[in-house]
């Protein structure tokens, strides 16, 4: 078969600018203007941070996005089961687990097409090669779910230690630095 | 932040009713960016492999009992 249509980068910039903009919106109207702001504010800088990559827009826009849709993913699935309902731990982990699922088709796709990700990862780890996952390994899997833990850790942490909004925008950009260290330091832990 | 989504929000508005669909259509068109590329573009049915995690998440949160909706 061939493609009616060809995706090249600009396209695949494009879709990510128009998700984003639609996650926006999406944090905008059912969360808050502030939470909008602050998360992707503080999450366009860390992927600015975090990138080893030309920090061209495809790798910037994508972990604060992939982030986010884990996020929600974990709200609509742990909201419902009354067991973990409210436990900030279970949603941290599950956030970071989910970043990884999300990245993994965008990562895979980024690879298959030359385009850049965020940070190569090419060790084996478990036994897990790169035809398990579709391309990419299961080290770069795990890279996401670092990144998005801890991000979504410091996010929550920041969130319900009683600050104002004033105090949470400063620590959480400010942190930022800290928390692309923190990434790479569990990231390495495997 | 997520623990405290905002409630009453009109729903039956069109444009407010997509919003609401956002992560599961976000999800949805990253699955079908990959399963264009993978299968019309590129020829590599093997990168398929890296949407089913996701599309195994996706099945689930259109289950958990909200219909999509958060």
């Amino acid at each position: 078969m061939s493609a009616p249509v060809d995706i090249g980068l600009h396209d695949y910039q494009a879709f990510l600018t128009a998700a984003t903009v639609f996650a926006a919106a999406h944090a905008y109207r059912k969360l808050s203007p502030f939470f909008c702001v602050s998360w992707f504010g503080a999450g366009w800088i860390f992927a600015y941070l975090w990138t080893q990559a030309r920090p061209a827009p495809e790798v910037v826009l994508l972990p604060p996005l992939v982030f986010y849709l884990a996020a929600a993913l974990t709200k609509g699935l742990v909201e419902t089961r009354a067991s973990v309902q409210g436990n900030h731990l279970v949603h941290v982990a599950m956030t970071g687990v989910l970043s990884g699922v999300v990245a993994l088709p965008l990562i895979a796709v980024a690879g298959a097409m030359g385009w850049s990700v965020p940070r190569p990862a090419s060790r084996v780890l478990l036994s897990v090669n790169g035809s398990w996952l579709g391309g990419p390994t299961l080290d770069g899997v795990w890279l996401w779910i670092a990144a998005g833990g801890v991000f979504y850790g410091a996010y929550k942490l920041f969130d319900h230690v009683g600050l104002s909004r004033g105090w949470q925008l400063v620590l959480l950009f400010g942190s930022t630095p800290f928390l692309v260290m923190g990434a790479e330091w569990l990231h390495g832990l495997a | 932040m997520f623990c405290h989504l905002s409630r009453g929000v009109v729903e039956d508005v069109p444009i407010e009713s997509l919003i609401s669909r956002a992560p599961a259509l976000l999800l949805l068109a990253i699955l079908v960016l990959l399963g264009y590329l993978a299968l019309l573009q590129l020829d590599q049915s093997g990168l398929l492999a890296a949407g089913a995690p996701a599309a195994l998440v996706l099945a689930l949160y259109l289950r958990s009992g909200r219909g999509g909706r958060s």
